[in-house]
């Protein structure tokens, strides 16, 4: 049987909290070759392998099921694929990382408050200002679903990988989705979430993979690991 | 020659028939313009691919906007034209990149938009009976929801507001919901006076580092700030909510439908007599076909693109949708066109007759 491969975060404080998880569950993660290493191993269960990886890249290889079980945020989940909800199954909330996926305007439009607002706002864009309503944002799927969602269809993605909350200053969009979890960020640069503007709670779950596969043995090391972590596994 | 290839050859002869133009716009097009068009909703559904420079440019997702485009940039911009196609389209499905073939008819500046019309549905039939398929028929009229919405007796603000979400139900539920159970207007801190007010929003954006003409200007946020107060306060009358919930929830068989629209309107005395008139021809036009199956009429149907502006239909079997089409005459002026040219056409899931045909 080959091992059932167990992907964490590869550093930081979500390493740390992963590796906190495990401890509290009297299994210990090994990093042998050091804070640079790629592998490494669970000691109590011999047959997971653990790989090292950055958190969104975890999220990637889950949904493609190249690796068995992860540990990552659920707003990556979402982020990596359309499909990404459905390829995996979340077994357990870790309880860190906790942050919200929201919709953040500029504090100065008093008289958006609401999707619905921004609705309206998003009909006229175009006629009043020669451009798209632009929103700028990492999470280009959970935008789009949600947008549609409320009936908006009338913008354009800017996509954003760094420092989204500056974008509305900087004049590259009108109006943002990014994670927080404090919102003091978004605060500092004068922007506002809406009162519906919640897209999605995230935080670091243990996520299985819907897409590896998995042989009955695998299925026996993944029940003896969920169960230590205080999961019941009742889903492949 | 195979059945299938002879049905083929029959699709193909549709779209290269007298009168018609068949054309085959490149493959690779610019993306700007799909996503200009329809949004970041459609956009999703593009294969995208990157210029050296940084250009997005996409596999073919539809004709419809090259065909149009090409029809603008040429000589008989504006004059009669009828166009046919039949070709490779590429799009994202949740289960991959997908390539299957589309075929249609575009007719631009009609001189009758009725015949026009009629003719776009007896081509859709037409390609249906090549692969011996019998539809059913489904209705929508975005001209008979202007009408009424028009006529209905409610304060204007609202109308562009509920015009701006037909064609989204849950959307569309939603703002009637609202409509019908009015919150009075949290007046809060800020100043009534609107010169007071400009120069707190002004404020609020300089603070913020925000451009205060490259974005909403002040003026937009504080005049549409004053707007929704109005709004909160201009009450919709519940005859008139009902009205529309009894319009949009009305699907039915396209004879009863059109009757029972009537009759809403009648009860309330608006007149949307003309459009559906029209309605009915189109109607008669279909039951007249032979190859067809339940014609059905539903009000709230409507394509979520703002183009569309006549009447809208879907040909379906048991399988999903066939054909979809109808008239969207402001099509060409997004597209940059100088006055309104009259525009209508269906496009055809080839696979899925193919597939029908396997089944």
């Amino acid at each position: 049987m080959r091992d059932v491969i167990l992907a964490v975060p590869s550093k930081g404080r979500l390493e740390e909290l992963s590796r906190a998880v495990f401890a509290e569950a009297g299994l210990s993660i090994t990093r042998p070759g050091g804070a640079r290493s790629y592998a490494g191993a669970l000691e109590g269960i011999d047959e997971v392998s653990v790989r090292f990886m950055p958190a969104g890249e975890i999220a990637r290889e889950l949904v493609r099921g190249t690796v068995d079980l992860g540990i990552t945020g659920v707003d990556l989940i979402h982020e990596t694929a359309e499909n990404g909800p459905e390829s995996v199954v979340l077994a357990c909330d870790l309880g860190f990382g906790e942050a919200d996926v929201v919709v953040a305007i500029p504090d100065a439009w008093i008289d958006v408050t609401h999707m619905r607002d921004l609705s309206d706002v998003a009909s006229d864009f175009r006629a009043r200002h020669g451009r798209w309503l632009r929103v700028a944002t990492k999470y280009v799927n959970l935008t789009r679903r949600y947008f549609a969602e409320h009936g908006i269809a009338e913008y354009r993605i800017v996509e954003s990988v760094g420092a989204t909350e500056a974008a509305p200053a900087s004049g590259a969009a009108d109006l943002i989705v990014d994670i927080t979890s404090t919102g003091s960020t978004l605060k500092a640069n004068g922007l506002r979430i809406l009162v519906d503007g919640t897209i999605l709670k995230s935080s670091a779950h243990l996520i299985v993979s819907r897409g590896s596969q998995w042989s009955p043995a695998q299925r026996l090391v993944l029940s003896q690991l969920l169960d230590a972590i205080g999961v019941v596994a009742n889903e492949g | 020659m195979s059945d299938a290839a002879t049905r083929r050859q029959a699709l193909a002869a549709l779209t290269d028939g007298p009168g018609v133009t068949p054309v085959n716009p490149p493959i690779l097009l610019p993306a700007n313009p799909y996503f200009d068009l329809a949004g970041e909703d459609f956009g999703r559904r593009l294969l995208l691919t990157n210029g050296s420079d940084g250009t997005e440019y996409c596999l073919r997702p539809d004709f419809t906007l090259p065909i149009t485009t090409a029809y603008l940039e040429s000589e008989s911009a504006g004059l009669p034209e009828a166009f046919g196609y039949l070709g490779p389209i590429f799009r994202q499905r949740v289960t991959g990149p997908t390539e299957f073939d589309q075929a249609g008819l575009e007719l631009f500046a009609q001189k009758d938009p009725d015949a026009a019309l009629d003719r776009v549905l007896v081509f859709a039939l037409s390609a249906l009976e090549t692969y011996g398929i019998k539809p059913t028929v489904r209705l929508g009229s975005v001209a008979l929801f202007e009408a009424l919405l028009a006529a209905a007796d409610m304060p204007d603000v609202w109308r562009s507001r509920i015009r701006h979400r037909f064609g989204h139900p849950e959307a569309m539920a939603r703002l009637l919901e609202r409509l019908a159970d009015p919150h009075t207007a949290t007046a809060g801190a800020l100043p009534w006076k609107r010169e007071d007010l400009l120069g707190v929003v002004a404020d609020q954006m300089v603070n913020a580092g925000l451009s205060l003409t490259g974005s909403r200007s002040p003026e937009e946020i504080a005049e549409r700030y004053f707007e929704k107060q109005t709004l909160a306060a201009a009450r919709v009358p519940s005859e008139t909510i009902t009205l529309l919930q009894n319009y949009l929830s009305v699907a039915a068989d396209a004879r009863t439908a059109l009757i029972s629209i009537e009759g809403l309107a009648e009860d309330q005395g608006i007149d949307i007599s003309e459009p559906l008139a029209r309605l009915m021809t189109h109607f008669e036009t279909l039951e007249a076909a032979e190859n067809v199956g339940e014609i059905s009429f539903e009000g709230g149907f409507s394509p979520r693109l703002d183009y569309y502006t006549g009447i809208v239909f879907e040909m379906k079997s048991h399988n999903g949708t066939l054909v979809s089409g109808g008239e969207y005459d402001r099509l060409l002026e997004r597209l940059g066109a100088a006055r309104r040219i009259t525009a209508s056409g269906c496009s055809v899931w080839v696979d899925r007759l193919e597939a029908e045909t396997r089944l």
